[in-house]
Protein backbone atom coordinates (compact mmCIF):
# COMPACT_ATOMS: atom_id res chain seq x y z
CA UNK A 1 0.00 0.00 0.00
CA UNK A 2 1.77 3.31 -0.64
CA UNK A 3 1.51 6.38 0.58
CA UNK A 4 -1.21 8.17 -1.20
CA UNK A 5 -3.48 5.17 -0.26
CA UNK A 6 -2.47 5.53 3.34
CA UNK A 7 -3.43 8.99 3.04
CA UNK A 8 -6.23 8.96 1.58
CA UNK A 9 -7.39 5.61 4.11
CA UNK A 10 -6.65 7.50 6.87
CA UNK A 11 -8.90 10.85 5.54
CA UNK A 12 -11.67 8.22 5.03
CA UNK A 13 -11.59 6.97 8.43
CA UNK A 14 -11.18 11.49 9.34
CA UNK A 15 -14.44 12.35 7.36
CA UNK A 16 -16.15 9.13 8.81
CA UNK A 17 -15.16 9.95 12.57
CA UNK A 18 -16.35 13.75 12.13
CA UNK A 19 -19.69 12.30 10.30
CA UNK A 20 -20.08 9.48 13.35
CA UNK A 21 -19.20 12.34 15.36
CA UNK A 22 -21.86 15.10 14.26
CA UNK A 23 -24.31 11.75 14.67
CA UNK A 24 -23.89 11.34 17.84
CA UNK A 25 -23.95 14.93 18.55
CA UNK A 26 -27.45 15.32 16.97
CA UNK A 27 -28.71 11.96 19.10
CA UNK A 28 -27.15 13.08 22.44
CA UNK A 29 -29.01 16.72 22.15
CA UNK A 30 -32.32 14.98 20.85
CA UNK A 31 -32.39 12.51 23.67
CA UNK A 32 -31.98 15.36 26.13
CA UNK A 33 -34.78 17.31 24.49
CA UNK A 34 -37.03 15.13 24.70
CA UNK A 35 -36.19 13.74 27.98
CA UNK A 36 -36.85 17.41 29.25
CA UNK A 37 -40.17 17.77 27.22
CA UNK A 38 -41.22 14.57 28.84
CA UNK A 39 -40.47 15.81 31.92
CA UNK A 40 -42.56 19.26 31.68
CA UNK A 41 -45.08 17.25 30.38
CA UNK A 42 -44.85 14.39 33.55
CA UNK A 43 -44.78 18.30 35.55
CA UNK A 44 -47.78 19.74 34.26
CA UNK A 45 -48.97 16.61 34.39
CA UNK A 46 -48.20 16.52 38.11
CA UNK A 47 -49.57 19.73 38.53
CA UNK A 48 -52.78 19.70 36.65
CA UNK A 49 -53.39 16.61 38.79
CA UNK A 50 -52.92 18.57 42.31
CA UNK A 51 -55.07 20.88 40.99
CA UNK A 52 -57.86 18.73 40.47
CA UNK A 53 -57.40 17.04 43.78
CA UNK A 54 -57.41 20.29 45.32
CA UNK A 55 -60.67 21.12 43.56
CA UNK A 56 -62.03 17.86 44.44
CA UNK A 57 -61.30 18.48 47.64
CA UNK A 58 -62.48 21.35 48.18
CA UNK A 59 -66.07 20.72 45.82
CA UNK A 60 -65.77 17.26 48.33
CA UNK A 61 -66.37 19.87 51.53
CA UNK A 62 -69.30 21.70 50.24
CA UNK A 63 -71.62 20.66 52.63
CA UNK A 64 -74.87 22.45 52.48
CA UNK A 65 -74.79 25.20 55.13
CA UNK A 66 -78.56 24.73 55.36
CA UNK A 67 -78.30 20.79 55.77
CA UNK A 68 -76.24 22.18 58.97
CA UNK A 69 -78.31 25.12 60.12
CA UNK A 70 -81.89 22.95 59.51
CA UNK A 71 -80.36 20.08 61.87
CA UNK A 72 -79.36 22.24 64.38
CA UNK A 73 -82.72 24.03 64.37
CA UNK A 74 -84.62 20.79 64.63
CA UNK A 75 -82.33 19.45 67.78
CA UNK A 76 -83.44 22.66 69.42
CA UNK A 77 -86.70 22.40 68.28
CA UNK A 78 -87.05 18.77 69.97
CA UNK A 79 -84.68 20.30 73.38
CA UNK A 80 -87.56 23.40 73.54
CA UNK A 81 -90.50 20.66 73.17
CA UNK A 82 -88.51 19.02 76.61
CA UNK A 83 -88.30 15.39 74.03
CA UNK A 84 -84.79 14.68 75.57
CA UNK A 85 -84.82 11.30 73.86
CA UNK A 86 -85.51 12.18 70.45
CA UNK A 87 -83.23 15.51 70.47
CA UNK A 88 -80.39 13.30 72.13
CA UNK A 89 -80.80 10.40 69.17
CA UNK A 90 -80.30 13.43 66.48
CA UNK A 91 -77.62 14.83 68.29
CA UNK A 92 -75.69 11.27 68.62
CA UNK A 93 -77.05 11.02 64.71
CA UNK A 94 -76.15 14.10 63.42
CA UNK A 95 -72.62 14.28 65.11
CA UNK A 96 -72.07 10.95 63.93
CA UNK A 97 -72.57 11.97 60.38
CA UNK A 98 -70.23 15.26 60.70
CA UNK A 99 -67.30 13.06 61.68
CA UNK A 100 -67.65 10.95 58.93
CA UNK A 101 -68.29 14.10 56.55
CA UNK A 102 -65.07 15.27 57.86
CA UNK A 103 -63.49 11.71 57.57
CA UNK A 104 -64.77 11.46 54.26
CA UNK A 105 -63.91 14.92 53.14
CA UNK A 106 -59.63 13.74 53.66
CA UNK A 107 -60.72 10.54 51.26
CA UNK A 108 -60.38 10.80 47.68
CA UNK A 109 -62.68 7.05 47.17
CA UNK A 110 -64.75 4.99 49.52
CA UNK A 111 -66.58 1.94 49.20
CA UNK A 112 -69.48 1.64 47.78
CA UNK A 113 -70.92 -0.12 51.48
CA UNK A 114 -69.28 3.57 53.26
CA UNK A 115 -71.24 5.57 51.20
CA UNK A 116 -74.43 3.48 51.48
CA UNK A 117 -74.18 3.71 55.33
CA UNK A 118 -72.89 7.50 54.94
CA UNK A 119 -76.29 8.52 53.02
CA UNK A 120 -78.42 6.16 55.41
CA UNK A 121 -77.10 8.81 58.55
CA UNK A 122 -77.82 11.53 55.94
CA UNK A 123 -81.24 10.30 55.44
CA UNK A 124 -82.36 9.25 59.21
CA UNK A 125 -81.65 12.36 60.03
CA UNK A 126 -83.73 14.11 57.54
CA UNK A 127 -86.51 11.31 58.35
CA UNK A 128 -86.11 12.88 61.68
CA UNK A 129 -86.03 16.97 60.96
CA UNK A 130 -89.35 16.16 58.92
CA UNK A 131 -90.85 14.00 61.64
CA UNK A 132 -91.24 11.28 59.42
CA UNK A 133 -92.78 12.80 56.39
CA UNK A 134 -89.72 11.20 54.51
CA UNK A 135 -89.61 7.92 53.99
CA UNK A 136 -86.63 6.09 52.31
CA UNK A 137 -85.65 2.68 50.28
CA UNK A 138 -82.13 1.85 49.54
CA UNK A 139 -82.25 -1.28 47.19
CA UNK A 140 -78.69 -3.24 46.58
CA UNK A 141 -78.46 -5.33 43.70
CA UNK A 142 -77.22 -8.91 45.04
CA UNK A 143 -74.77 -9.12 42.66
CA UNK A 144 -73.19 -6.04 43.28
CA UNK A 145 -70.21 -6.61 45.52
CA UNK A 146 -70.83 -3.43 47.98
CA UNK A 147 -67.28 -3.66 49.80
CA UNK A 148 -65.28 -4.32 46.70
CA UNK A 149 -66.44 -1.77 44.58
CA UNK A 150 -65.28 1.80 45.44
CA UNK A 151 -67.09 5.42 44.81
CA UNK A 152 -66.00 9.18 44.68
CA UNK A 153 -66.60 10.08 48.07
CA UNK A 154 -70.27 11.69 48.74
CA UNK A 155 -71.13 11.30 45.38
CA UNK A 156 -74.93 10.43 46.32
CA UNK A 157 -75.41 12.72 49.79
CA UNK A 158 -76.06 16.17 47.48
CA UNK A 159 -78.33 14.01 45.00
CA UNK A 160 -80.59 13.15 47.86
CA UNK A 161 -79.97 16.62 49.14
CA UNK A 162 -81.31 17.95 46.53
CA UNK A 163 -84.36 15.53 46.39
CA UNK A 164 -85.27 16.11 50.14
CA UNK A 165 -84.86 19.86 49.93
CA UNK A 166 -86.18 20.51 46.83
CA UNK A 167 -88.50 17.74 45.68
CA UNK A 168 -89.84 16.86 48.89
CA UNK A 169 -90.41 19.39 51.12
CA UNK A 170 -92.48 21.44 48.30
CA UNK A 171 -94.92 18.56 48.73
CA UNK A 172 -97.76 18.45 50.74
CA UNK A 173 -98.19 14.94 51.73
CA UNK A 174 -95.50 12.80 52.88
CA UNK A 175 -92.71 11.52 50.52
CA UNK A 176 -90.33 8.57 49.52
CA UNK A 177 -86.93 8.53 48.18
CA UNK A 178 -85.84 5.58 46.28
CA UNK A 179 -81.90 4.90 45.99
CA UNK A 180 -81.36 1.74 43.92
CA UNK A 181 -78.00 0.10 42.98
CA UNK A 182 -77.37 -1.75 40.18
CA UNK A 183 -74.40 -4.05 38.44
CA UNK A 184 -74.25 -3.24 35.18
CA UNK A 185 -72.26 -5.80 32.79
CA UNK A 186 -69.33 -3.68 32.23
CA UNK A 187 -66.19 -4.62 34.86
CA UNK A 188 -66.32 -2.08 37.62
CA UNK A 189 -69.31 -0.27 36.72
CA UNK A 190 -72.36 -0.05 38.28
CA UNK A 191 -75.71 2.19 38.37
CA UNK A 192 -77.33 4.39 40.66
CA UNK A 193 -80.68 5.46 40.31
CA UNK A 194 -82.11 8.08 43.01
CA UNK A 195 -85.83 8.18 42.24
CA UNK A 196 -88.66 11.00 44.55
CA UNK A 197 -91.99 11.66 44.34
CA UNK A 198 -91.30 15.02 44.75
CA UNK A 199 -92.81 17.89 42.77
CA UNK A 200 -90.49 16.97 40.11
CA UNK A 201 -87.81 19.11 38.67
CA UNK A 202 -90.05 21.16 36.01
CA UNK A 203 -91.68 22.66 39.38
CA UNK A 204 -88.98 23.08 41.59
CA UNK A 205 -87.23 25.14 38.45
CA UNK A 206 -90.43 27.57 38.29
CA UNK A 207 -90.68 27.66 42.31
CA UNK A 208 -87.29 28.65 42.38
CA UNK A 209 -87.99 31.30 39.40
CA UNK A 210 -90.08 32.99 42.07
CA UNK A 211 -88.65 32.77 44.99
CA UNK A 212 -85.60 33.95 43.38
CA UNK A 213 -83.95 30.73 44.54
CA UNK A 214 -80.57 29.51 43.40
CA UNK A 215 -79.59 26.70 45.55
CA UNK A 216 -80.93 23.75 43.34
CA UNK A 217 -78.75 25.39 40.41
CA UNK A 218 -75.74 25.69 42.75
CA UNK A 219 -75.72 22.70 43.85
CA UNK A 220 -76.29 21.15 40.52
CA UNK A 221 -73.37 23.26 39.37
CA UNK A 222 -71.12 21.89 41.94
CA UNK A 223 -72.34 17.93 41.18
CA UNK A 224 -71.54 18.66 37.38
CA UNK A 225 -68.33 20.38 38.22
CA UNK A 226 -67.20 17.60 40.80
CA UNK A 227 -68.55 14.91 37.53
CA UNK A 228 -66.26 17.00 35.11
CA UNK A 229 -63.11 16.83 36.92
CA UNK A 230 -63.61 12.79 38.10
CA UNK A 231 -63.94 12.11 34.20
CA UNK A 232 -60.99 14.20 32.99
CA UNK A 233 -59.01 12.71 35.75
CA UNK A 234 -59.08 9.50 33.39
CA UNK A 235 -59.81 7.37 36.86
CA UNK A 236 -63.74 7.15 36.41
CA UNK A 237 -65.71 7.54 33.72
CA UNK A 238 -69.27 8.62 35.00
CA UNK A 239 -72.34 9.35 33.03
CA UNK A 240 -74.86 11.51 34.79
CA UNK A 241 -78.71 12.28 33.86
CA UNK A 242 -81.56 13.59 35.82
CA UNK A 243 -84.89 13.99 34.71
CA UNK A 244 -88.60 14.92 35.79
CA UNK A 245 -90.80 11.53 36.34
CA UNK A 246 -93.55 13.35 34.57
CA UNK A 247 -91.79 14.22 31.18
CA UNK A 248 -90.94 10.63 30.95
CA UNK A 249 -94.52 9.35 32.35
CA UNK A 250 -92.76 7.56 35.40
CA UNK A 251 -95.36 9.69 37.98
CA UNK A 252 -94.23 12.63 39.57
CA UNK A 253 -90.95 13.47 41.20
CA UNK A 254 -87.15 13.79 39.77
CA UNK A 255 -85.12 10.60 38.60
CA UNK A 256 -81.46 11.07 38.96
CA UNK A 257 -79.25 8.59 36.71
CA UNK A 258 -75.47 7.72 37.58
CA UNK A 259 -73.83 5.28 35.69
CA UNK A 260 -70.01 5.04 37.51
CA UNK A 261 -67.07 2.90 36.22
CA UNK A 262 -63.75 2.97 38.00
CA UNK A 263 -61.01 3.17 35.29
CA UNK A 264 -57.96 3.06 37.95
CA UNK A 265 -59.14 -0.65 38.44
CA UNK A 266 -59.47 -1.87 35.39
CA UNK B 1 -4.75 24.49 -12.76
CA UNK B 2 -3.07 24.32 -9.42
CA UNK B 3 -5.38 23.16 -6.07
CA UNK B 4 -4.66 26.42 -4.44
CA UNK B 5 -5.56 28.02 -7.17
CA UNK B 6 -9.28 26.01 -7.02
CA UNK B 7 -9.52 25.92 -3.29
CA UNK B 8 -8.54 29.52 -2.04
CA UNK B 9 -11.59 32.07 -3.80
CA UNK B 10 -13.85 29.41 -1.91
CA UNK B 11 -11.78 29.58 1.36
CA UNK B 12 -11.28 33.86 1.18
CA UNK B 13 -14.57 33.71 -0.63
CA UNK B 14 -16.95 32.21 2.06
CA UNK B 15 -14.72 34.31 4.86
CA UNK B 16 -15.66 37.73 2.97
CA UNK B 17 -18.85 36.82 2.90
CA UNK B 18 -19.32 36.00 6.83
CA UNK B 19 -17.30 39.57 7.44
CA UNK B 20 -19.37 41.36 5.37
CA UNK B 21 -22.95 39.48 6.57
CA UNK B 22 -21.78 40.38 9.86
CA UNK B 23 -21.11 44.37 9.59
CA UNK B 24 -24.19 43.97 7.52
CA UNK B 25 -26.24 42.41 10.23
CA UNK B 26 -24.01 44.26 13.07
CA UNK B 27 -27.12 46.10 15.08
CA UNK B 28 -28.70 42.32 15.83
CA UNK B 29 -25.23 41.06 17.00
CA UNK B 30 -23.69 44.12 18.97
CA UNK B 31 -24.93 43.38 22.41
CA UNK B 32 -25.22 39.69 21.97
CA UNK B 33 -21.71 37.42 22.44
CA UNK B 34 -21.18 36.79 18.69
CA UNK B 35 -19.86 40.74 18.90
CA UNK B 36 -16.94 39.14 19.37
CA UNK B 37 -16.52 37.28 16.09
CA UNK B 38 -17.37 40.82 14.07
CA UNK B 39 -14.06 40.96 15.56
CA UNK B 40 -12.97 37.67 14.54
CA UNK B 41 -13.49 37.47 10.80
CA UNK B 42 -11.57 41.52 10.80
CA UNK B 43 -8.99 40.48 12.12
CA UNK B 44 -8.78 37.38 9.88
CA UNK B 45 -9.42 39.27 7.04
CA UNK B 46 -6.88 42.27 7.61
CA UNK B 47 -4.18 39.94 8.26
CA UNK B 48 -5.10 37.78 5.38
CA UNK B 49 -4.77 40.89 2.99
CA UNK B 50 -1.50 42.08 4.68
CA UNK B 51 -0.01 38.28 4.17
CA UNK B 52 -1.51 38.10 0.59
CA UNK B 53 0.68 41.33 -0.12
CA UNK B 54 3.73 40.65 1.33
CA UNK B 55 3.50 36.96 -0.21
CA UNK B 56 2.44 38.06 -4.01
CA UNK B 57 4.20 41.47 -4.43
CA UNK B 58 6.88 41.20 -1.93
CA UNK B 59 7.58 37.57 -2.94
CA UNK B 60 8.13 37.44 0.91
CA UNK B 61 7.85 34.03 2.35
CA UNK B 62 7.46 35.62 5.94
CA UNK B 63 4.70 33.29 8.25
CA UNK B 64 4.50 35.70 11.01
CA UNK B 65 0.85 36.16 9.83
CA UNK B 66 -0.39 32.70 10.98
CA UNK B 67 0.85 33.01 13.80
CA UNK B 68 -0.49 36.08 14.70
CA UNK B 69 -3.96 34.79 13.23
CA UNK B 70 -4.07 32.25 15.37
CA UNK B 71 -3.10 34.04 18.39
CA UNK B 72 -5.20 36.42 18.17
CA UNK B 73 -8.41 35.10 16.77
CA UNK B 74 -7.90 32.37 18.92
CA UNK B 75 -7.75 34.47 22.02
CA UNK B 76 -10.83 36.21 20.50
CA UNK B 77 -12.68 32.72 20.04
CA UNK B 78 -11.59 31.96 23.85
CA UNK B 79 -13.35 35.18 25.13
CA UNK B 80 -16.60 34.29 22.57
CA UNK B 81 -16.64 31.08 24.90
CA UNK B 82 -16.37 32.55 28.12
CA UNK B 83 -19.51 35.10 26.76
CA UNK B 84 -21.70 31.79 27.24
CA UNK B 85 -19.96 29.64 29.85
CA UNK B 86 -19.09 32.55 32.22
CA UNK B 87 -15.88 30.11 33.80
CA UNK B 88 -13.22 32.47 34.30
CA UNK B 89 -11.09 30.01 35.17
CA UNK B 90 -11.12 28.18 32.29
CA UNK B 91 -11.08 31.84 30.40
CA UNK B 92 -7.95 31.99 32.38
CA UNK B 93 -6.46 28.94 31.85
CA UNK B 94 -6.81 29.04 27.86
CA UNK B 95 -5.46 32.29 27.53
CA UNK B 96 -2.59 31.26 29.43
CA UNK B 97 -1.88 28.00 28.18
CA UNK B 98 -2.15 29.70 24.65
CA UNK B 99 0.22 32.46 25.61
CA UNK B 100 2.54 30.16 27.32
CA UNK B 101 2.37 27.55 24.56
CA UNK B 102 3.68 30.58 22.25
CA UNK B 103 6.79 31.46 24.68
CA UNK B 104 7.86 27.63 24.47
CA UNK B 105 7.36 27.37 20.71
CA UNK B 106 9.37 30.42 20.33
CA UNK B 107 12.62 29.14 21.78
CA UNK B 108 12.32 26.04 19.05
CA UNK B 109 11.40 27.95 16.14
CA UNK B 110 11.10 31.97 14.23
CA UNK B 111 8.04 33.53 15.07
CA UNK B 112 8.90 35.22 11.56
CA UNK B 113 9.24 32.65 9.27
CA UNK B 114 7.70 29.56 11.09
CA UNK B 115 4.42 28.62 12.09
CA UNK B 116 3.94 27.31 15.26
CA UNK B 117 2.87 24.39 15.29
CA UNK B 118 2.60 23.44 18.75
CA UNK B 119 1.13 26.28 20.06
CA UNK B 120 -1.70 25.88 17.48
CA UNK B 121 -1.95 22.26 18.75
CA UNK B 122 -2.45 23.69 21.90
CA UNK B 123 -4.90 25.78 21.46
CA UNK B 124 -6.87 23.65 19.31
CA UNK B 125 -6.79 21.20 22.48
CA UNK B 126 -7.94 24.45 24.30
CA UNK B 127 -11.00 25.15 22.39
CA UNK B 128 -11.93 21.70 22.23
CA UNK B 129 -12.17 21.75 25.47
CA UNK B 130 -14.40 24.95 25.59
CA UNK B 131 -16.51 23.49 22.80
CA UNK B 132 -17.80 20.63 24.86
CA UNK B 133 -17.50 22.67 28.21
CA UNK B 134 -20.36 24.68 26.03
CA UNK B 135 -22.37 21.18 24.79
CA UNK B 136 -22.32 20.29 28.34
CA UNK B 137 -23.62 23.30 29.84
CA UNK B 138 -26.55 23.43 26.98
CA UNK B 139 -27.38 19.66 27.33
CA UNK B 140 -27.92 21.10 31.30
CA UNK B 141 -30.25 23.39 30.74
CA UNK B 142 -33.66 23.64 29.31
CA UNK B 143 -32.59 25.59 26.49
CA UNK B 144 -32.00 22.43 25.26
CA UNK B 145 -35.24 22.46 24.25
CA UNK B 146 -34.60 24.95 21.04
CA UNK B 147 -31.39 23.97 20.75
CA UNK B 148 -31.13 24.29 16.80
CA UNK B 149 -32.07 27.78 17.08
CA UNK B 150 -29.48 28.99 18.98
CA UNK B 151 -26.53 30.57 17.17
CA UNK B 152 -23.22 29.22 19.54
CA UNK B 153 -24.73 25.90 18.83
CA UNK B 154 -24.01 25.97 15.16
CA UNK B 155 -20.80 28.12 15.47
CA UNK B 156 -19.69 25.44 17.78
CA UNK B 157 -19.90 22.67 15.90
CA UNK B 158 -17.64 24.76 13.10
CA UNK B 159 -15.23 25.47 15.35
CA UNK B 160 -14.77 21.57 16.97
CA UNK B 161 -14.82 20.30 13.38
CA UNK B 162 -12.32 23.38 12.42
CA UNK B 163 -10.06 22.68 15.69
CA UNK B 164 -10.65 18.80 15.45
CA UNK B 165 -9.35 18.34 11.64
CA UNK B 166 -5.96 21.13 12.53
CA UNK B 167 -5.23 18.63 15.40
CA UNK B 168 -5.90 14.97 13.83
CA UNK B 169 -5.14 16.25 10.66
CA UNK B 170 -2.46 19.09 10.57
CA UNK B 171 -0.41 17.56 13.64
CA UNK B 172 -0.83 14.07 14.28
CA UNK B 173 -0.87 13.26 10.82
CA UNK B 174 1.00 15.69 9.12
CA UNK B 175 4.02 13.91 7.76
CA UNK B 176 1.38 11.76 5.48
CA UNK B 177 -1.00 14.92 4.11
CA UNK B 178 1.91 17.58 3.67
CA UNK B 179 2.92 14.14 1.21
CA UNK B 180 0.54 14.95 -1.00
CA UNK B 181 -0.49 18.78 -1.28
CA UNK B 182 -3.64 18.78 -2.70
CA UNK B 183 -5.44 17.00 0.17
CA UNK B 184 -3.70 19.51 2.33
CA UNK B 185 -5.07 22.29 0.58
CA UNK B 186 -8.92 20.55 0.10
CA UNK B 187 -8.85 19.92 3.49
CA UNK B 188 -7.99 23.27 4.79
CA UNK B 189 -10.43 24.43 2.53
CA UNK B 190 -13.78 22.30 3.46
CA UNK B 191 -12.85 23.08 6.93
CA UNK B 192 -12.82 26.62 6.60
CA UNK B 193 -15.70 27.10 4.64
CA UNK B 194 -17.73 25.26 7.22
CA UNK B 195 -16.26 27.30 10.35
CA UNK B 196 -17.26 30.58 7.99
CA UNK B 197 -20.57 29.14 7.53
CA UNK B 198 -21.48 28.30 10.84
CA UNK B 199 -20.45 31.89 11.67
CA UNK B 200 -22.85 33.11 8.86
CA UNK B 201 -25.38 30.60 9.72
CA UNK B 202 -25.38 31.80 13.79
CA UNK B 203 -25.22 35.65 12.51
CA UNK B 204 -28.73 34.43 10.36
CA UNK B 205 -30.00 32.96 13.67
CA UNK B 206 -29.40 36.17 15.98
CA UNK B 207 -31.09 38.21 12.89
CA UNK B 208 -34.15 35.61 13.37
CA UNK B 209 -34.61 35.55 16.42
CA UNK B 210 -34.14 39.35 16.67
Amino acid sequence: MDDLAITYLFLFILIMLVILGMIFLFITFNNRKNQLLQQQLEDQLAAQKKQYESELNALRSQLNPHFVHNSLNAIQYYIQRNEVEISEDYLTKFSKLMRLFFDYSRTKTITLKEEIAFIKKYLEIEKLRFEDKISYHINIDKSLDTTDLNIPTMMIQPMLENAVNHGIFHKTSSGTIEVDLKKTELDNQYQIIIKDDGIGINKTKKHNKKTTGTATAHSSAVIAERLDILNDSGEWSISYSIKDRSDIGNGTGTIVQLTIQNLSDL
Amino acid sequence: MDIIQITQPFLYGSMMIAFLYAIINWRYIKNKPEKWLVLFLMVTVIIEIIANYYKRIELSNLLVFSNLVIIITNTILFLWFYEYLKNKLLLIISISLAAISFIINSYFQDFLYHIFYYANFAISIMLIVNVFAYFNKLLKTSDVLHYKKIPAFWISIGVIIYQLNLVLVFFLLRDLVTLNRNIYYTIITIVSVLLYGSIWYGIKLNKING
